[in-house]
């Protein structure tokens, strides 16, 4: 049997010190569990963070919101305060998972999951993520992989609230044994490399805390909208995180964010330069659909997102 | 209509065990723990085509908790599917393939010995789906089998089908394809060992108790009186369970060898990978009619990706619905079994019905398009009341026709009475289907006896799948006896009650087990009421049954069943009631016609189905809340084969890439829209006294060609592979001339 021993620490500098030398934190476990179980992570020390002086408060701030690391996506789901700018939070939690793993998983734990790739996840397969060479899923099967290829792993980010935070401009707070930092998410997702296998750049010795998330103009919306194979508990093929601005009918902020189509979860630059400035008209619209693609190498099984993001684009530009 | 021997028509009981399984207090194989007992678990193969070349168990023998370990050579002359396998072959098939056993004192230590095997393997380049298997130049799955071909092909001709499509005003051609479907029942296959003494018991999740008796007695070498097989409940088997897979063989192995009862369950895995599946088919359709839609010729040239291996009696049979559901004068089919490196397939609910209807029944669709017709007409232009292929009428030569008008009536069709949404579009579709099954399958045994205290105990050798076999077999014997339906206590799932009963499979237990519980309550009747003839001094034509009573019609005077037992000692009042043979002069199938109204939409093409009906022939309705469920249960399971479910397999490697249910999508709850069940309940009196056929199986096979003909009316373009992924319907959109 694998020795496996399960502690929880009262202070944070003890949990950081502890990551130095092996330990797992353990927050709902709805990802660590299973990756454990499959052998694509080994330790011998979970400690379990739940009682360690985290927070899973969503609260007001003088500069926007905070969200602690140990929110559930269930209290995100349901609050209150996730409300206008931030209501594709709350859309997008509700489209994530089971309500009983919603019960269980944690903001902190959703944005440092693991692919879902079924390659990665095959204990009978190798693959470069796991620390192999080559990615099986290029001349396999990837329908739901990426189409962009900015990395030697073509696995799909599969975080819904981690494309909507790229698109509030969020940024994480790590807390190591250099002590605290803020890094914007945008810094924070990088696609795994040769030097980095991982699809962040958490460092060895760093917990998250917490998501700050700046505060928008009066009047800002948004919306999350994910295509999935049924209907329920089904990661996104493709999912658009939207959140626009307007001062008249000028949209003066336009941020989206997909997640479903990148190694991490993609804003879309060119997208958002196409319609910044404008009404928002047939034209502009079209013209941002038409950059959506610019930059991607579809493979052949998994083109179709392409043409599945701009219908997810086009209805959530139509319905703000 | 109504037939006195028809048992409460349509009357909606629950179910005996509905408590008992809401709470978690029905005990499944899963839960059976016997003391003492050990845990086994099964090494399989990584590849899907290797030899084995060296097996190293030693480390596996040093893991704590390990207490044994078999390989290859310690099955001793136990062969397995058509092909004559071994146990643990030293060439392994398909991923998942059995390579080793261990048992251990726990799971955890199972899971450890499991991964401290050293095995030296020869990979070899594997055969992945059909396309592969057919190749001229593909390895081959077994060196005596060239083709890869599983058997010779089957061929059909009816009349002369050249003169046909040449008589023809219309052709409809074309190759359609349907996906391998995993059957994921809730509880995985599995079962726990004990020897008692010489005495081998086994708990099974099977739905043929007798069948794994039989078949695990002569691999084994005992006699049949030496092995005892209990399943009480059955967390569903859909024909996955209807054969004695390897496990169970290997657990009675392993008790052996130690002396303890060993427990071996798989998991959702190797569930995925080695319990079987429906093969997936590609049919290459030809069908032509006269202006006016009468058919003039069928023609399907069907491949079948069988897998590994050939499993007994389950050779899917697509071809049937061609030769069976429309008039046809002129009908050629051919039908060729491949094999490829992967789990071998096995009946799956309506096996080859469910894949061959799928193309028909959309092939007629777009004969319908083509000649302008509603599918309805087209159909019912092409009614037969007879079963052209066993050339017999069939025995409700009225049946399909009655589908046809109650699914109509409950869908309103063809009239969309949900006003159409922007960015959104509707269709409707429907699609008939015929099925063999849902007739008496002999031989069965029932007995039924007369306790002392006056309750009355039914015991036959079926097991219940999860059909709720108990609930209606007491209804039939309470309805002739005149008692409430909980008075009888119904006994299945122990070989050792030794009165044979057939799988729960081809929707045969009502229809079998039906009549013999009928016969034997007969049987019974006469006997309680000549005692109490006796016992009251009157005529027994004077006499009734009534809850447990038998008075006199007109007087006051009655005796209970408890009293007319303790009368009957040291006699007891028992009878047994058989079915031996099939009465064979007619065609018993059933039928059925579903309709499908979906949604689809032109931004994502995301399809949302809105409502669903289906009209199902099952002879006489038993019980309403019963087979409700079935409807139900199988149009969702349509459904699901329909729009998501597709066992994924890497071809480089063989892998099942969703061997699991995250990535393998069974439908939730939020899928299924209402689904409408409309009653037909036309008795069928030409195979049993109560007209009862069975339902299990009809409800499955018209759903997916309902559900693909609704989304192309929707879209005005024809889609031909299953299933309706996202990627299939993100290329019809780019096709659709609907407003966009
Ligand atoms: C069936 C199923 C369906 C799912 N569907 C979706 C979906 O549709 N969309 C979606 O976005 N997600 C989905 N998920 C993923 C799910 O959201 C994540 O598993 C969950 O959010 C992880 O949170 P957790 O608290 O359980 O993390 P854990 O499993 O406890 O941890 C995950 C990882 O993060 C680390 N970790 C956790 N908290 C911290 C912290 N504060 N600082 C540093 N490291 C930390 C752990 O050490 C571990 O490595 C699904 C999961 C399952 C099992």
């Amino acid at each position: 049997m694998r020795p496996l021993r399960y502690v929880s620490s009262s202070t944070l500098d003890a949990v950081v010190a502890g990551l130095t030398a092996g330990d797992r934190l353990l927050a709902g476990g709805t990802d660590l569990l299973p990756l454990l179980k499959a052998d694509l992570v080994h330790t011998t020390q979970l400690v379990d963070i739940k009682r360690a002086p985290l927070s899973g408060a969503i609260q007001r701030t003088p500069g926007g919101l905070r969200i602690g690391a140990l929110a559930t996506l269930a209290a995100i789901a349901d609050s209150p305060l996730l409300d206008g700018p931030c209501s594709l939070l709350r859309q997008a939690a509700r489209q994530t998972a089971t309500v009983q793993i919603r019960n269980r998983a944690t903001l902190g734990g959703n944005l440092l999951q693991r692919p879902r790739c079924w390659y990665y996840r095959n204990s009978r397969s190798d693959c470069w993520l796991k620390g192999g060479q080559g990615c099986p899923a290029v001349e396999g099967h990837h329908e739901h992989h990426a189409i962009f290829d900015d990395s030697p792993c073509r696995a799909a980010h599969p975080s819904d609230l981690a494309g909507c935070l790229l698109a509030l401009d969020a940024a994480v707070v790590l807390y190591g044994l250099a002590g605290e930092r803020s890094v914007s998410l945008h810094d924070f997702f990088r696609a795994p490399d040769s030097e980095r296998r991982r699809e962040t750049i958490l460092g060895n010795d760093e917990i998250i805390t917490a998501v700050d998330i700046p505060a928008l103009p009066a009047g800002t919306v948004s919306i999350y909208l994910k295509a999935m194979d049924r209907k329920a508990w089904a990661f996104a093929l493709v999912g658009m995180g939207i959140v626009l601005h307007r001062t008249g009918t000028t949209l003066d902020t336009v941020h989206i964010a997909a997640t479903g189509l990148a190694q991490v979860p993609r804003r879309l630059a060119y997208c958002e330069q196409a319609l910044a400035g404008t009404t928002a008209a047939d034209v502009h619209i079209d013209a941002a659909l038409q950059v959506l693609g610019r930059g991607a190498s579809p493979l052949p099984g998994n083109a179709y997102k392409l043409d599945l993001a701009r219908g997810l684009l086009e209805r959530g530009l139509r319905s703000l | 209509m109504a037939d006195p021997a028809a048992p409460h028509s349509q009357a909606p009981v629950l179910r005996r065990e509905a408590r008992q399984k809401v709470t978690g207090r029905a005990h499944f194989t899963s839960d059976i723990e016997l003391p003492g007992q050990l845990y086994a678990g099964i090494l399989r193969s990584p590849h899907a085509r290797a030899r084995v070349r060296r097996i190293d168990a030693s480390m596996v023998r040093e893991v704590a908790g390990v207490r044994d370990v078999i390989t290859h050579g310690d099955d001793p002359g136990i062969r397995w599917y058509g092909e004559e396998v071994p146990t643990f072959g030293e060439e392994l098939r398909f991923v998942g393939d059995e390579v080793a056993a261990v048992t251990a004192d726990s799971e955890e230590s199972v899971w450890d010995g499991l991964r401290a095997f050293t095995i030296a393997y020869e990979v070899l380049e594997p055969v992945i789906g059909l396309a592969q298997a057919a190749c001229a130049n593909a390895p081959l799955v077994y060196r005596d089998k060239p083709g890869n071909l599983a058997a010779e092909p089957q061929v059909y001709c009816r009349g002369d089908v050249e003169a046909g499509f040449a008589a023809a005003d219309v052709v409809v051609t074309g190759a359609w394809t349907t996906q391998t479907a995993l059957h994921n029942a809730l509880e995985p296959h599995g079962c726990n060992a004990w020897w008692d003494g010489e005495l081998l018991n086994l708990w099974v999740s099977t739905q043929s108790i007798f069948t794994v008796r039989n078949n695990v007695a002569r691999k084994l070498g005992l006699p049949l009186n030496r092995v005892r097989v209990h399943s009480q409940h059955i967390g569903g088997g859909f024909g996955a369970k209807q054969v004695d897979w390897k496990p169970t063989v290997i657990a009675a192995i392993l008790a052996r060898r130690s002396n303890r009862p060993v427990k071996l369950m798989l998991d959702r895995e190797a569930e995925s990978l080695a319990a079987g599946n429906r093969n997936a088919t590609r049919q290459q359709l030809k069908l032509g009619a006269t202006r006016d839609g009468r058919l003039c010729a069928i023609s399907a040239t069907i491949a079948i990706d069988g897998g590994a291996h050939t499993l007994g009696g389950e050779n899917s049979m697509v071809a049937g619905c061609y030769q069976q559901l429309y008039a046809c004068d002129n009908v050629y089919t051919e039908q060729r079994q491949y094999y490829s490196n992967t789990g071998p397939a096995v009946a799956f609910r309506a096996p080859g019905y469910v894949e061959g209807t799928a193309a028909l029944e959309q092939a007629m669709d777009e004969l319908a398009t083509e000649l302008q017709l509603d599918p309805f007409v087209l159909r019912e232009r092409n009614y037969t009341a007879r079963d052209q292929l066993r050339d017999k009428a069939y025995s409700s030569p009225d049946a399909l026709r009655r589908c046809y008008s109650a699914a109509r009536e409950a869908f309103n069709w063809p009239l969309r009475p949900t006003p159409q949404v922007a960015r959104k579009c509707r269709g409707i579709g429907m699609a008939a289907s015929v099925w063999p099954g849902g007739n008496s399958h002999p031989p069965a045994y029932t007995t039924l006896v007369v306790q002392g205290d006056g309750s009355v105990s039914l015991l036959t050798g079926a097991q219940d799948i999860g059909t709720g076999t108990r609930t209606v077999l007491a209804q039939v014997a309470a309805q002739v006896l005149e008692l409430a339906p909980g008075r009888v206590e119904v006994v299945i799932g122990d070989t050792a009650t030794e009165l044979h009963a057939p799988p729960s499979a081809g929707s045969a237990t009502l229809a079998t087990l039906g009549p013999a519980v009928h016969t034997a309550a007969t049987e019974l009747r006469g006997q309680v009421l000549a005692l109490a003839a006796r016992e009251l001094h009157a005529d027994v034509e004077t006499l009734r049954m009534d809850n447990g009573y038998v008075r006199e019609a007109a007087g006051s005077r009655a005796v209970s069943l408890a009293d007319l037992a303790a009368a009957a000692a040291p006699g007891s009042l028992r009878s047994s009631g058989a079915v031996l043979a099939k009465p064979g002069a007619s065609s018993p199938c059933t039928f059925a016609v579903q309709c499908a109204e979906v949604e689809v939409d032109l931004d994502t093409a995301e399809i949302t189905l809105l409502r669903l009906v289906c009209a199902p022939d099952c002879g006489a309705i038993v019980n309403r809340l019963l087979a409700d469920s079935q409807v139900i249960g199988g149009v969702t399971q349509g459904l699901g084969f329909a729009l998501t479910e597709e066992r994924l397999v890497d071809e480089a490697s063989g892998l099942v890439l969703n061997a699991n249910l995250e990535d393998y999508l069974v439908p939730t709850v939020a899928d299924v829209p209402p689904i409408t069940h409309a009653i037909v309940d036309l008795p069928d009196y030409s195979e049993n006294p109560l007209g009862v056929k069975g339902l299990g199986e009809p409800p499955i096979i018209a759903t997916a060609p309902a559900i693909v003909n609704a989304v192309c009316d929707a879209l005005g373009v024809r889609l031909r592979d299953l299933p309706l992924n996202r990627q299939r319907m993100l290329a019809a959109l780019t096709q659709t001339a609907r407003p966009s």
